[in-house]
């Protein structure tokens, strides 16, 4: 019998002779529903257009304001699946912090879904990478580890740099001060290339930006996003 | 950190210092072990399949262990042997003026000899029976003998209430606490007192450990646990399990000849334990769900109510907790106050010391609350016994917190059942069959 992922409870699965008769394939619940309660998904909820944050109306957040201000034509316009709240919030401590890559079976498919919406319409799917230290000691790229077999370009690479500070270690301002972090590593240029960059947090929107940058300088027409979280 | 941090102690170079981290280099083994197509991490002794333990930059780590920080195949382990080097106590350091009952002095001295010899040993004593203040001789003799002793325990709470407990019982040792949530640092003491989990991070360390309340989640039937507790003891040690609800495998155990047993079936004021009452009440969900509850129940809650003394309502599931405070509150009046508790309630402990401080009247609550809490004077209804949430073990518990205190010996157990079932008879065998062993002993 399988085993919430989370709390360890046994999970019962519902085969019902509807489904017997569908010839559906069979998809298996990770997480029992008290767990699957705790987290908000964002699909059916008014978000901001700009970044993909919960709020009562349909027009850009100060943040994505800001964005604007600061020079952002065309913004990413961020898909999230998830509200950032507490339960996401452990999610993330676990499975990226702590490096248990066994839970990135707990939002997989959902994640992959997402994302082959955009494959189907030529989106190629571009994951912000990690830093090589941080692959070392973590084992694994947390993006990719919410995909199942969707191919993807490595175009982005951390700039070589001495005594990097951790993304989640800085203040806000700290963030929003950052140079530019990532150089091109692709072959070729992009041209007309439409790029969805793919991260399992939009925070600020800065990381992502910056990636936008590097990959419009080469020639992309358009830069999306999507994230797990928001 | 010094050199002793790591004595009988199984760590990741992550938990030592570069110093010491160079000095140990010879020691260092490698943290987890590959056969065939499983893995087994050498600090919780699990075996994974390599499948659900690979990552993708060709390392592995152990899933079963993580919380206590991820063991990967990139990670060593240290360990140095115990040697016991605490320095000779010149006199007693067992500072506590109280005295052991007669009954209590004999279980006392049975668990002492036990302790002696090499093997495990269990430790049956009823709720309330003052198991803490029985082990004061057994640790005072080891201490004098320079041994080194664990007290572990699968629950927090317990853990920090006896931290202070036996601060104050003995000068001179200076335990150290250990748990997720303690900002203590860990320094070599001759008493260790921690979670289940932390023994995970010892080898080989104790020539006495001793379990309390053994019987209590995360520690019953979790291998892993059971193994590292195994492992936490020096192969001539001793392994204690003490508890007021020994689990099925520990009996036959016992039943085996495997295991041997003291029991003390009378409380430390020597009273009987409080025999729950049973009544069949079918309809009482029915009844909820029309936001009431059987009049005989209401009787008994305004009774309880108008008594000043504190009650729990012990529901078996979390979504039954709102709708009974609010028929509580309904058919109480505003005076008598209460409020619901959960596991991963964020006030929890604030709560309880509420009811404890007179501040609330009554808990609605999970079975979070059927151990390690104790109110004067309370009193208990179960709605729903017969659910398969209230096991055995757990009814006796929730039964053992009525009645704790000498000034009220005690008090009313009522279980509310829709049907018969083996859990609520089968706790009531136990409890009648422990009152009879109290029986015989006060009267012969
Ligand atoms: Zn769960
Ligand atoms: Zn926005
Ligand atoms: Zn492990």
């Amino acid at each position: 019998m399988a085993k919430c992922l989370m709390c360890g409870t046994e999970l019962v699965s519902r085969l019902s002779l509807a489904w017997l008769l569908s010839l559906q394939p069979l998809i298996l619940p990770v997480l029992c529903p008290q767990c699957q309660r705790q987290f908000s998904p964002l699909a059916q909820q008014t978000t901001c257009p700009g970044c993909g944050r919960v709020q009562p109306t349909t027009k850009l957040c100060q943040d994505c304001q800001r964005w604007q201000k600061m020079g952002e034509t065309e913004l990413l316009a961020n898909q999230a699946l998830y509200g950032y709240n507490t339960a996401m919030k452990d999610y993330v401590q676990r499975y990226k912090f702590t490096g248990d890559y066994q839970w990135r079976l707990i939002f997989q498919r959902e994640f992959t879904a997402a994302v082959q919406q955009f494959v189907v319409q030529e989106w190629l799917v571009v994951p912000i990478p990690v830093d090589e230290q941080t692959f070392e000691v973590r084992g694994f790229n947390q993006v990719l580890g919410l995909l199942d077999r969707v191919s993807t370009a490595n175009l982005l690479q951390f700039k070589q740099q001495s005594g990097r500070i951790k993304q989640s270690t800085k203040t806000r301002k700290d963030r929003m001060e950052t140079m530019q972090p990532f150089v091109y590593c692709g072959q070729q240029k992009l041209s007309g290339q439409k790029i969805l960059l793919i991260d399992d947090i939009y925070t600020t929107g800065r990381t992502l930006y910056h990636a936008k940058h590097v990959l419009a300088k080469q020639g992309a027409s358009q830069v999306r996003s999507l994230t797990l979280a928001r | 950190m010094e050199i002793n941090d790591v004595a009988g102690r199984l760590l990741l170079e992550t938990e030592l210092t570069p110093e010491l981290r160079q000095q140990l280099a010879k020691q260092a083994q490698p943290a987890i072990i590959s056969q065939g197509k499983f893995i087994v991490c050498q600090r919780c002794l699990t075996r994974t399949p390599k499948l659900a333990a690979s990552l993708p930059n060709g390392q592995y780590y152990c899933p079963a262990c993580l919380l206590l920080g991820r063991v990967s195949s990139a990670n060593q382990l240290y360990h140095l042997s115990e040697k016991n080097l605490f320095s000779p106590l010149q006199q007693s350091p067992l500072v506590w003026q109280g005295k052991l009952s007669a009954f209590q002095a004999e279980c006392s001295a049975q668990l002492s000899s036990a302790s002696e010899k090499t093997g495990r040993y269990l430790l049956w004593a009823v709720t309330g029976a003052g198991k803490t203040e029985m082990l004061f001789p057994t640790l005072e003799k080891a201490f004098l003998a320079g041994k080194r002793v664990c007290l572990a325990s699968p629950r927090v709470d317990v853990c920090n209430e006896l931290y202070p407990r036996l601060c104050a019982a003995f000068t001179g040792i200076e335990p150290t606490l250990l748990h997720g949530h303690t900002k203590q640092v860990y320094h070599y003491s001759q008493l260790t007192i921690c979670t289940t989990h932390q023994l995970l991070r010892f080898q080989h360390a104790f020539d006495l450990l001793i379990i309390d309340e053994v019987d209590a989640f995360p520690f019953r039937g979790n291998q892993m646990l059971g193994q590292a507790a195994t492992r936490a003891v020096k192969p001539a040690g001793c392994l204690v399990y003490l508890t007021a609800t020994p689990t099925p495998e520990l009996l036959a155990l016992v039943k085996r000849g495997q295991l041997s047993v003291s029991y003390l079936p009378l409380r430390f004021h020597q009273h009987l334990l409080p025999v729950p009452v049973v009544w069949l009440l079918p309809n009482w969900q029915r009844d909820l769900a029309a936001s009431k509850l059987p009049l005989r129940i209401t009787r008994v809650l305004q009774k309880w109510g108008k008594s000043q003394q504190p009650f729990l309502v012990f529901v078996p599931s979390l979504r039954l907790l709102l709708p009974v405070l609010e028929v509580l509150q309904q058919l109480l009046p505003p005076a008598v106050r209460g409020e619901s508790v959960y596991s991963a309630d964020a006030q929890r402990i604030e709560k309880v010391q509420a009811l404890r401080d007179h501040r609330l009247n009554y808990l609605v609550t999970t079975t979070i609350l059927e151990r390690g809490v104790t109110f004067p004077a309370l009193n208990v209804l179960v709605l729903g016994a017969d659910h398969q949430t209230f096991s055995t073990a757990a009814l006796v518990q929730i039964a053992g917190r009525v009645g704790r205190s000498a000034e009220h010996p005690t008090g009313d157990v009522l279980f509310i059942c829709s049907d018969h079932v083996k859990n609520v008879r089968a706790a009531l065998q136990q409890i009648q069959g422990l009152n009879r062993k109290g029986e015989k002993l006060l009267h012969g």
